[in-house]
C-alpha cells in the first residue's frame, strides 16, 4: 500500500535525529513585536518591557527540560543516548588487565564498541554499548533481546545474577550455541552494555569483567579523536556518515572505515551489502601494498595518478581498491543509483592528505 | 502584549519546539528549510498568541500556522527561485532499501506544496478529512481529491511496480541484527 509507505517515510523523517536547531525564539519575539507595532500604529512602544520578554524567551527556552547529552568522561550517564554519534565514540576501557590493550573500535548510531585484548587470536574483550531502547529484558529477566525490530531480535541467555556495575543490575548471559560468555548491565536508564569475553573459558574470567565493567569511560570524549585520512568533498550536504571504525594511534584514533549514508538515523545500517552506500576503507600502505582481487573481472587504471583496480560486487555494487594512494590504502565500495561510482567517487570526491595522522582530517567531509 | 501573555507563549514554545521542527521537517524534507519555516511560523503565533491561546487546542492553531506558511511560501517566486533542485532530505527513514526509500523521497518532494501538505496531515499528523479541511482552508471534498492525486502522482513516479515491500517487511527481510563483527559470537 502506497500510504504505507508514505506513512512510513514521513514517521522516518520525523523520528530521525535532528539537525542542531537554528531556530531563534528570541528573534521571533522581537519580531512579532515588531510586526505588532505595526499594527498597533500610535500606540506607545514598550522597550523594557520586550527586552524583558527576550530575556523571559531566553530563559524559558534555556530551561526547558532537555534530553541530557553525553557527558564528559567519568560518571556513569543518567539516561543512555538516544543514538551514538558515530564521529565521537561514547565508551571506551578505563581498565584493562596487564598485558591486554585496546585493539580496535568502531561506533554505529545503534550501538558503539571496543575490542581489546593482547592481541590478534588470543583472547579477547570486546565490550559493547547500545542505544537507548535497543535492547530489553525479557519476561521475568530470563534473557536480554536486542535490536529495534522484534523480527530481528537476538536475544541473550541471562544464566545468573552478576555483581552490581556502579550500583547497577547486571547479568551473566550467553548466546544458545555460541559458547561466548557475557557480563551485561544497564549503564543507563534504556541502555544496556555487554562485555564479551572470548576464548576465556571457565569462571575465571568473572572477577576481571567485573572489574573493567566498573571502569569503563562514557561520554564524547571518551575516546581519542578520530582522524581520518580523507576528506569526502561535493557531495550532498545531507549525507552523512553513519558508522566509523577505528584503531588506537598515538593520540588519535585512526579511521580504517567508514560509511555514509543519506539517511543518517537508519538505526541498523550494519550490513552495507544490503545497500549499495559508499562504503570507504583505508588501511596505511606498505612497500608491497597489494588489492585482494575478488573473483570475477577487475580492470587495472589510473586515476589520479594512482593505480587502482575496479571491480563488481554483489548486486549492483562496485568496488575500488587503490594499494597505495600517498602512502594510504583506499577502498570504495559503492552501488547505488543515487550516489557516484567508485571511480567517480575517488576522482572526483576523495581528498587524500597522507599518510601521518597527525596530518588527518577529524571530519571526514566538507 | 501583557507580561502574562508573553510568559504563557514562551513557556509555549519551550514545549512544543521539537514537535513544530519534527513537523516542518516532514513537510520540507529538511531540516534546514524546516528551521526557517518554524522561525517564520513563531513570529506569526507571536502576533497571533492572543487568538491561538483563545483557540480549543493551541497546537491545532500552530499546526495550521504552520502548514499555511509552508504552502504560501512555496507558492512566492521568491522560494521557487532559491530552493536546490535535487536536495533530498538529511533525515532518516526506517528501512534499508535506500534506493527504494530515496526514489519514494523524491516523488514527494515533487509533489505540489499543496498535496504534499495534505499527505503530511492525513497520514504523518493522523488527521480527519474534516481537520484537514480545516487546516488547509478547504473543503472535505477539496481534501479527498488533493489526496488522491498526491498518491496517484507518487505511484506513477516509482513506477508500475511499489518500490519494495512495506515498511515492516523491509525491516524484517533486511534488517541485520547484530553488526558483522557479532559472527565472531557465534
Amino acid at each position: 500500500m502506497i500510504e504505507d509507505q508514505v506513512r512510513a517515510l514521513f514517521t522516518g523523517i520525523a523520528d530521525g535525529e535532528p539537525a542542531p536547531s537554528r531556530v531563534d525564539t528570541g528573534l521571533a519575539h522581537r519580531r512579532g513585536r515588531a510586526r505588532l507595532r505595526w499594527r498597533r500604529a500610535g500606540l506607545a512602544g514598550a522597550p523594557v518591557l520586550a527586552a524583558a520578554a527576550v530575556a523571559v524567551v531566553a530563559l524559558a527556552v534555556g530551561a526547558a527540560p532537555l534530553r541530557p547529552g553525553p557527558g564528559l568522561v567519568g560518571p556513569r550517564p543518567a539516561v543512555a543516548p538516544r543514538q551514538f554519534n558515530p564521529l565521537a565514540p561514547y565508551a571506551s576501557f578505563g581498565w584493562l588487565p596487564s598485558g591486554d590493550s585496546v585493539l580496535s573500535g568502531a561506533t554505529y548510531r545503534p550501538l558503539t564498541w571496543q575490542v581489546a585484548g593482547p592481541g590478534p587470536a588470543k583472547h579477547r574483550w570486546e565490550l559493547s554499548l547500545y542505544m537507548a531502547g535497543y535492547c530489553r529484558l525479557t519476561a521475568a529477566a530470563r534473557g536480554l533481546a536486542c535490536n529495534l525490530d522484534p523480527a530481528a531480535q537476538q536475544t541473550w541467555r541471562i544464566t545468573g545474577a552478576a555483581p552490581a556495575v556502579d550500583g547497577h543490575r547486571a547479568f551473566w548471559a550467553g548466546r544458545s550455541g555460541s559458547g561466548v560468555n557475557h557480563l551485561v548491565w544497564q549503564y543507563a536508564k534504556g541502555g544496556w552494555a555487554m562485555l564479551a569475553a572470548l576464548n576465556q573459558p571457565g569462571t575465571a574470567w568473572h572477577g576481571l569483567a567485573v572489574r573493567i565493567a566498573g571502569h569503563v569511560r562514557y561520554g564524547a570524549h571518551a575516546v581519542p579523536p578520530l582522524a581520518f585520512p580523507a576528506r569526502v568533498t561535493g557531495l550532498p550536504a545531507w549525507w552523512r556518515v553513519s558508522g566509523v571504525s577505528y584503531v588506537p594511534d598515538g593520540a588519535v584514533s585512526r579511521v580504517t572505515q567508514y560509511l555514509m549514508t543519506p539517511l543518517p538515523g537508519v538505526t541498523f545500517p550494519f550490513n552495507v551489502s544490503l545497500g549499495g552506500l559508499p562504503e570507504f576503507q583505508f588501511g596505511l600502505a606498505g612497500p608491497h601494498s597489494s588489492c585482494p582481487v575478488p573473483q570475477g573481472k577487475a580492470v587495472h587504471k589510473v586515476i589520479n595518478g594512482y593505480r587502482v583496480i575496479l571491480g563488481h560486487a554483489t548486486g549492483s555494487r562496485q568496488w575500488l581498491c587503490a594499494p597505495d594512494a600517498d602512502g594510504v590504502q583506499v577502498r570504495i565500495l559503492a552501488g547505488s543509483r543515487h550516489v557516484p561510482s567508485p571511480a567517480d567517487l575517488f576522482a572526483h570526491h576523495l581528498h587524500l592528505l597522507g599518510p601521518n595522522p597527525a596530518h588527518w582530517a577529524r571530519k571526514p567531509s566538507g | 502584549m501583557s507580561q502574562g501573555r508573553d510568559a504563557e507563549y514562551t513557556e509555549y514554545v519551550a514545549a512544543r519546539l521539537s514537535s513544530l521542527r519534527r513537523l516542518a521537517a516532514v513537510l520540507c524534507g529538511d531540516w534546514q528549510r524546516a528551521d526557517d519555516l518554524v522561525q517564520a511560523t513563531l513570529t506569526k503565533l507571536y502576533v497571533h498568541w492572543g487568538r491561538a491561546r483563545e483557540a480549543s487546542h493551541a497546537d491545532a492553531y500552530a499546526r495550521a500556522v504552520l502548514v499555511r506558511e509552508f504552502i504560501h511560501e512555496r507558492r512566492s517566486g521568491w522560494a521557487r527561485r532559491v530552493t536546490l533542485r535535487g536536495g533530498l532530505p538529511d533525515a532518516p527513514a526506517a528501512a534499508v532499501d535506500y534506493d527504494s526509500v530515496l526514489d519514494l523521497r523524491a516523488a514527494v518532494a515533487a509533489l505540489p506544496s499543496r498535496q504534499r501538505a495534505t499527505l503530511v496531515l492525513r497520514f504523518y499528523c493522523d488527521l480527519t478529512v474534516d481537520q484537514c479541511a480545516e487546516v488547509l482552508g478547504c473543503s472535505p471534498g477539496t481534501v479527498k481529491s488533493q489526496t488522491a492525486r498526491a498518491l496517484d502522482a507518487v505511484r506513477r513516479s516509482l513506477g508500475p511496480a511499489d518500490p519494495g515491500p512495506g515498511p515492516g517487511g523491509a525491516r524484517a527481510t533486511a534488517t541485520a541484527p547484530q553488526p558483522r563483527r557479532s559472527a565472531r559470537h557465534d
